[in-house]
């Protein structure tokens, strides 16, 4: 009789265990995106903006935002796939793809804001003497595998310097600022939003990449796997982005009233025009140019962002951080144009 | 002794096939290609990187062995300000009330501090030189360093102190002669645990503007997805901090009265 009785309970348990996982199946959730973002930056904006405005919804996507202090544990994510797509600076994303494949869809250029500090009185030395023979022996703190790094080895090419020149020391993002100004290093390269310190303190802005002419591209990138599975999604992040472009630059109070506030409501004090400031500085592309920009001109072997991701994996192949062939950016970069044109098709047929 | 021999055999030949069984699964399973190459590189490619990092620098001008020296100085130069300040301090805090009295509090306060959590401050108040690696490596040496030697005091049997009194020691010589002896078997348990920390920190204090090192080497290794490079800078660190273990536990079984310590 206790027998039967265990029997009948356990089956009754197991029953009720089936029916939940199968009622759980049938109740399909609305799929979430998983997005990396290095943060809080300002030209990566897709929380900070879409999000308060809803456009999301709109597109009918849900999104699930994963911040990372920097880079390198963002790509880490999306190699143990955990990460379906991400926003994020062009070091780690070439870094990423001597590894596996990881494709650019979106792409802007950073490089007003990657920037060269030094003290006011060296900077008026600088003028006195000129960049190279002020720099010749000095000691420069930059951050190893990002974008500064590119950005600085661009710039002492730029004055006719080698990296032999001078002293650079490695230290991260905000330990940079701090011993630039305890003096422990002359001069620093920076960004935001470590580079507040720098401005608060009166220090002197000497360059950007922008001014050095050299193109430091950022990227919106996604998991291979994830954009095979699901094009329409990546169509629909793609639309989103290149409509908060649109929003940048046609309706510049909405934009920057909505991240300012997103910024002053996570606890960071940035003004609407500090906002636009480093707007200003930053090249981005709607999506007529995107696909200028992704697609190679006749007698080039790559596009314009295609080459600019190149170009820095080759300085990278050369500073020792790459071995090995460089990575393919006609697949990584130029192939995902057909997304670009995807969104296009999708928008002039809803017009 | 025949068969005590043959037992300790025994377990050597145990320690060693479980090292081989870990690193043979290891091989087994990167061979099979269950995870990709960036994710778990096999021993064999490990090993081979130690041989091309022996030779060729690895993230700057260093080698292999000169990231290990200079991780090594850290550590070595860490513990030893610990042990100059961590045991005097237990000992006198241990020995003297007044002293206990008065550091205890401050003590107990910084105590629960993670050396980690000095990170943020390290480089405004030190700088990037040594000073800020070495200041971490020193905070984990000095907390069980304390620790220990307050309780090797403190656990002084009264019994012999009693005897010491009565053949007429001095106050300074039942500390020198009969309390510190004592509380060399907590000692020792103390700086074991307290190498262990330093070589736990030093990858953490090697993150603060570090040009150079072991922790440097794994730090800038992640940053390019270099997997291999970030395991074999963790295997030197295990196996180092094994082989140093290793040699204070000798020492450890060479003190004869360690028995006594370890059976309180």
């Amino acid at each position: 009789m206790h027998a039967k009785m265990v029997h009948a309970l356990t089956t009754l348990v197991i029953a009720v265990f089936l029916m939940a996982i199968a009622l759980s199946a049938g109740a399909a959730a609305p799929m979430v995106v998983r997005v990396g973002i290095v943060g809080p930056v300002p030209d990566f904006f897709h929380e900070q903006v879409a999000t308060p405005l809803n456009m999301w919804d709109d597109a009918g996507i849900k999104i699930k935002y994963i911040e990372f202090s920097s880079g390198a544990p963002m790509i880490e994510a999306f190699a143990a796939g955990e990460l379906d797509m991400g926003v994020i600076g062009g070091p780690p994303v070439v870094f990423a793809n001597t590894r596996f494949f990881l494709p650019v869809v979106a792409a802007w250029d950073a490089s007003g804001i990657i920037e060269m500090w030094v003290r006011p009185e060296d900077a008026q030395r600088i003028q006195a003497v000129g960049e190279a023979a002020w720099f010749k022996g000095k000691s420069i703190g930059y951050t190893q595998g990002t974008t500064g790094h590119f950005m600085l080895q661009g710039y002492l090419r730029n004055i006719g310097l080698s990296p032999k020149d001078v002293k650079l020391v490695h230290l991260e993002p905000g330990d940079r600022e701090q011993a630039f100004l305890r003096g422990d290093v002359n001069a620093v390269q920076s960004w935001f939003p470590p580079n507040k310190l720098l401005k608060s303190a009166g220090m002197s802005l000497l360059t950007t990449g922008r001014k050095q002419n050299i193109t430091i591209p950022s990227a919106v990138v996604a998991r291979a796997a994830f954009l095979e599975r699901h094009p329409d999604v990546v169509v629909k992040f793609l639309d989103v982005h290149f409509r908060l472009i649109d929003l940048l630059q046609k309706d510049r109070d909405r934009f920057l009233d909505t991240q300012a506030k997103w910024f002053n409501t996570h606890g960071i004090k940035l003004s609407r025009d500090e906002l636009a400031q480093v707007h200003g500085n930053v090249v981005y592309y709607d999506l007529e140019s995107q696909i200028d920009s992704f697609s190679p001109k006749s007698g080039e072997r790559l596009s314009y962002f295609g080459q600019a991701f190149q170009d820095m994996a080759a300085f990278f192949k050369e500073n020792g951080a790459i071995k090995g062939n460089l990575p393919d950016f006609r697949q990584i970069v130029d192939a995902q144009l057909k997304y670009l044109k995807m969104l296009k098709d999708a928008r002039t047929k809803n017009k | 002794m025949l068969r005590a021999h043959g037992q300790a055999r025994r377990l050597w030949l145990i320690r060693i096939g479980s090292l081989v069984l870990f690193f043979g699964l290891w091989q087994l399973i990167a061979m099979a290609k269950l995870v990709p190459e960036y994710f778990l590189p096999a021993p064999s490619q490990i090993f081979a990187r130690y041989a091309t990092l022996l030779r060729e620098p690895i993230y700057g001008e260093n080698t292999l062995l000169q990231h290990f020296l200079v991780s090594l100085r850290r550590v070595m130069m860490g513990f030893a300000l610990g042990v100059v300040t961590g045991v005097p301090l237990g000992i006198l805090m241990g020995w003297n009330k007044r002293v206990e009295a008065a550091v205890d509090p401050l003590f107990e306060l910084f105590r629960p501090i993670p050396p980690i959590a000095w990170i943020p401050l390290v480089i405004l108040w030190l700088g990037i030189g040594e000073t800020p690696k070495i200041f971490l490596i020193w905070i984990g040496a000095f907390i069980p360093l304390v620790i220990n030697s307050y309780t090797g005091v403190k656990q002084t049997p009264e019994i012999l102190l009693r005897a010491a009194r009565t053949m007429g020691a001095k106050d300074k010589d039942l500390l020198l002669e009969v309390a510190i002896p004592s509380s060399v078997p907590y000692l020792l348990a103390g700086l074991r645990v307290a190498l262990g920390n330093c070589w736990a920190i030093l990858v953490a204090s090697e993150l603060v503007a570090a040009q150079s090192g072991l922790g440097y080497m794994m730090n800038i290794a992640r940053r390019y997805l270099d997997t291999t490079g970030v395991i074999t800078g963790m295997l030197t660190i295990g196996v180092v901090g094994w082989l140093l273990d290793s040699v204070l536990r000798v020492v450890q079984s060479k003190i004869p009265w360690n028995e006594v310590g370890s059976k309180r």
